[in-house]
Parts: C-alpha cells; structure tokens; sequence
C-alpha cells in the first residue's frame, strides 16, 4: 500500500506545502512497480510522438500502454549500440534483466553509460532512474 | 584515418543521422504557434484578433498579416499571402509555414556535442469561411519521427502503426458569428490552456499534454471579449493516428486582461487514463512594462496524479517564467527558467532548465530564432542545447 499524498485532505495549504516541499522533498517512497513506473515515467518521458509511440514505435519499441509497453522491454532485443547489428562485435541485448540492474540495457542507456543516452533530449532525474533500477531489482514483474 | 567497409560505412552513417535526427525532433520540431510575446506589446489584447483561431495559435488574419507587413518586421513590406502576388477570396485564407533548423546538442556523452541541420515543419494551411459564421481550419504537412520504423530491431519488435510521414495536426469546423463572442468549435487542436507558448519542448507544454503532435480532438466552447475570454474543452485522443496521449477529459481556461497590460489567467484540465488519471490546475499572468520594454510571462501547474490501484498518488507542478525585452522593431531577447518535478514528497525527482531565446522577425514572411537552453535533472548530467531556425511562411 503505497499512499504518497501529501496533503491527503486536498486542504487550501496544498499549494503552499508543494512549493515548500519542492525545494526539499524526502526519501524514495513511490512504488517500485511497473503499473507505477510505467504511466508515471516511462510514457511521458520515452512515448512522445516521434519517438516510442505505437505511430512511430521506433527501434521497435512501443512503450505508450501499461501492457505494450512491458512486452516491448521485456521482449525487444537491440544492439549495444545501432552499428553494432551490423559490425557484429555484441550480440543484441535484452533490454532488462530481471534482478540485475547493472547488466539491464535501459539503466545503462539513461545514465548514458556505454550507451547512447535515453531520452536524448531530456535525462531522467536520477531518483526516477534509481525507482527503475529497484523495480528490476525486485525481478521486473509486471505489476 | 579509420576507414570502414562500404556497408558499414554506410550504416553507421545511418545510425549516427538516426539518432541526431531523433535528437532534433525531440527538441526541437514544432508547429505553426502563435507567440504570446505579441499580445500587449503589438498593441493586440487578444490572440484572435491575428489569428483565425479564438484562442490564438494557428493561420493568421489578414489583420495579422498587415501588422506584420506594417508594424512587426524590422523593415516593412507585403505580408499578405504570396507577398501580395495573389488576391485571394474573403472566404479563402491560406498559408505554407516552412522551417529548416541547425541544432548543437551535448548531453555530456564521450563523443562531445553533436551537430545537425533538418527541416522542422513544412505544413500547408487552410481556412474556408463556408458561411459568415460557419469555418472550416485544416492543415497538411510532413510528419518528423526521430528513425525510420524499419530501423534494424531483434525479435519481439512493435510495429509502428502508420507509416504515413503526413499528418493533419489541425482541423476543425467552428461557429463563430462574430470576432468576439460565443463561439464552438469541433476537430483536432490543442485545447486552450495557460500561456499556450509557441515552443513545445517547454516543461508546461511537454508535460501537460501540449508536446509536439499531441493535438487532441475536441469539442470546444468559448467566449471572448476584450478584456477576458474563457474557453471550455472535451478531449479525447487520436485514436486515429495513435499520437499523443489516450487521456480523455476536460479542459477550461480563464484570461482576464486589464489596462491593456496585464493578464491574469487560471486554468484547469482533467486527463482521464486507464493506467494515471491527472488533476491539473494552475495560474497565469503576463505584465508589459511599455516604458521599459519588458514583458513578464509566468504559469504555474500543480499536477496531482493517482494511479490505477487508486491509492498511489503524488502531488507535482510544472512552471515557467520569463522575461522579454524588445529591443528594437522585429526582436526581442527573452531569457527563461523552468521546473518540472514530477513527486514534490521525493527528493531528486525534478528537472530544471534556463535558457535564453531571440527571436527576429527582419522582414515580412521571414523569422529567425535561436534557442539556447541547459536542461539540469537532478543527479543527472545538464544537457545544453543551441537551437537555431529559419521561419519562412508564405
């Protein structure tokens, strides 16, 4: 049970609390589960129009639904990196492997390690992309 | 010098272009906007009366054409259609927006920052009076998406739903009897919300709903007058096109514009989803300072989301303010700053971003902007970009 608001009376000090509390915040309480991760992370900052939408679903990856988007990480494989499918240096990678986040494609890619770095026009908070690596940690279920 | 065999060569040339271009499309692709930098320092209070759109935003009035042959431009000239080469009816008003843009991008990788040139937009716009109160707007253009759908992938790819490259971002048929007063409109366009800025990659349009391509169909109503206007929506997505969000719901929006130099505005909007409902409400407001030649524009979002098992929930907002000095005829500087934080209880969970936009409009029919801009997400590498383009519209 995860219950993350802040003001769980919608008050009138809501506003007030928010910008106080945004120049702090706390620790990590959302859910490390996919049902979060995904609407809450993954669609708005990966499923634009030109990018994983299911109209363009580009390097095969449609990432715009709860469901769609956890068979295109769990199924897709890709390259390390695009000329590699072709130079034939590493076979194409899965995308997450569960409970392994060190050797899980997407945690690399958004930190930019050994990876073009995703999304490429905006990096994802690090929290965001430590909430991701716990959810792998936790075996990647589809929850 | 490292030289490769043919085919890799080429690939690798195809997957470098790729990923520039999905680079430049993510940043930087955009639509036909209005700039709300106009209204009050053009000497317009409202949005419409330079666009045939009530809530601005879209192909300009004849109005709007001569203010920008007459007025707007460093130097004056034609600024109606075809540079006056072509008379067109009353009830016909069309329109060709073209941009070619040049991009600098570092996101801080090994390889260094990047370069590229793409084309931006190349639409074509179309407004019938079909009677004195009865219109219909369209438009047709090139659709920009960062690779190809045919893009080497393993096994278990999606495949994309269209691979049509031409879209119709707006269309739609309205009632409007008069300029101002009561009006409805039905079709594809952005629902009337907040600042309605023209640049789709800021945090107040990318994360609320308004980001490239993410017009939604509606069913609009509103009333403006010359001092205020409010505007009530019902959206629903593309299911057409699979663009954009699938968030149904409601939109409304309030301006109040006094002294013909302020605006206070609120808004709110409803986006309802099978996996996140979003509860979005906000302020506005613009101060034009005449004697300093400074415009102040802010808007502020509060976004409270829940999710499906209906007990998770966070509170976030997404804000923007800037500053626009107008220093000559046809060009102003603005710098910005902006703030996205998508869980205000988390630590880490925010991005900020300033930047610094010019825009100059020499001559009728042409603009020039640079965008300059440092995205900082919090924990994360800043990602600098430089954005410059070429607006040409006929």
């Amino acid at each position: 049970v995860h219950n993350l608001d802040l003001v769980k009376d919608r008050s009138p000090l809501f506003a007030v609390s928010a910008l106080v509390l945004a120049a702090c915040g706390g620790e990590e309480n959302r859910p490390a589960n996919w049902e979060y991760i995904s609407p809450a992370i993954i669609q708005p900052n990966c499923a634009t129009s030109s990018c994983h939408s299911k109209a363009a679903a580009v390097a095969g990856l449609d990432l715009s639904e709860t469901g769609d988007g956890y068979r295109s990480l769990m199924g897709q494989k890709l390259p390390k990196r695009p000329s590699d499918a072709y130079m034939g240096n590493y076979p194409p990678r899965i995308l997450v492997v569960p409970g392994n986040p060190d050797q899980s494609r997407i945690v690399n890619m958004m930190r930019g390690i050994g990876a073009n770095l995703m999304p490429p026009d905006r990096p994802l908070p690090e929290a965001d992309i430590a909430l991701i690596e716990q959810w792998i940690l936790a075996g990647a279920n589809n929850d | 010098m490292i030289s490769l065999p043919p085919f890799r060569a080429d690939f690798l040339f195809r997957a470098v272009f790729a990923l520039l271009l999905g680079v430049a499309v993510a940043t930087s692709a955009r639509t036909a906007e209005a700039y709300p930098q106009w209204q009050f320092s053009s000497g317009t209070a409202r949005c419409s009366q330079c666009h045939f759109s009530p809530s601005g935003g879209g192909i300009v009035t004849g109005y709007g054409r001569d203010a920008v042959g007459d007025d707007l431009s460093t130097w004056e000239g034609d600024g109606s259609f075809a540079h006056g080469a072509i008379d067109l009816p009353k009830t016909l008003a069309l329109q060709f927006d073209g941009r070619y843009a040049g991009l600098l991008h570092d996101a801080g990788e090994t390889r260094g920052t990047r370069t590229l040139h793409f084309p931006m937009q190349a639409d074509l716009s179309l407004r019938l009076a079909v009677t004195d109160a009865v219109s219909f707007v369209g438009t047709v253009g090139y659709r920009g998406q960062a690779r190809a759908s045919d893009f080497p992938v393993g096994a278990g790819a999606a495949i994309a739903d269209s691979s049509s490259r031409f879209i119709s971002r707006e269309h739609y048929l309205m009632w409007r009897p008069a300029p101002q007063g009561a009006y409805v409109r039905a079709g594809r366009f952005f629902a009337p919300f907040g600042l309605r800025l023209a640049e789709h990659n800021l945090y107040v349009r990318r994360d609320l709903g308004f980001n490239l391509l993410e017009e939604s169909y509606n069913l609009s109503a509103g009333y403006v007058q010359a001092d205020w206007e409010v505007h009530l929506t019902a959206f629903g997505p593309d299911y057409i096109r699979d663009l954009g969000s699938r968030e149904t719901g409601g939109t409304g929006m309030f301006e109040w514009r006094f002294d013909d130099k302020y605006a206070l505005g609120l808004q709110g909007r409803v986006a309802m989803k099978e996996d996140r409902n979003r509860y979005i409400g906000g302020v506005f407001g613009k101060a034009f300072l005449e004697d300093a030649k400074l415009l102040f524009q802010t808007e502020l979002n509060f976004v409270h989301s829940i999710f499906p098992d209906k007990i998770t929930s966070t509170q976030g907002f997404v804000g923007y303010a800037s500053v626009t000095y107008f220093l000559g005829r046809g060009f102003w500087i603005a710098p910005f700053g902006e703030r996205v934080q998508t869980s205000v209880a988390v630590r880490d969970t925010a991005i900020n971003a300033g930047g610094l936009q010019l825009n100059w409009f020499p001559y009728p029919h042409f603009e020039l902007v640079f965008q300059g801009r440092a995205q900082m997400p919090t924990g994360q590498t800043t990602v600098k970009s430089g954005l410059l383009f070429l607006h040409y519209y006929l």
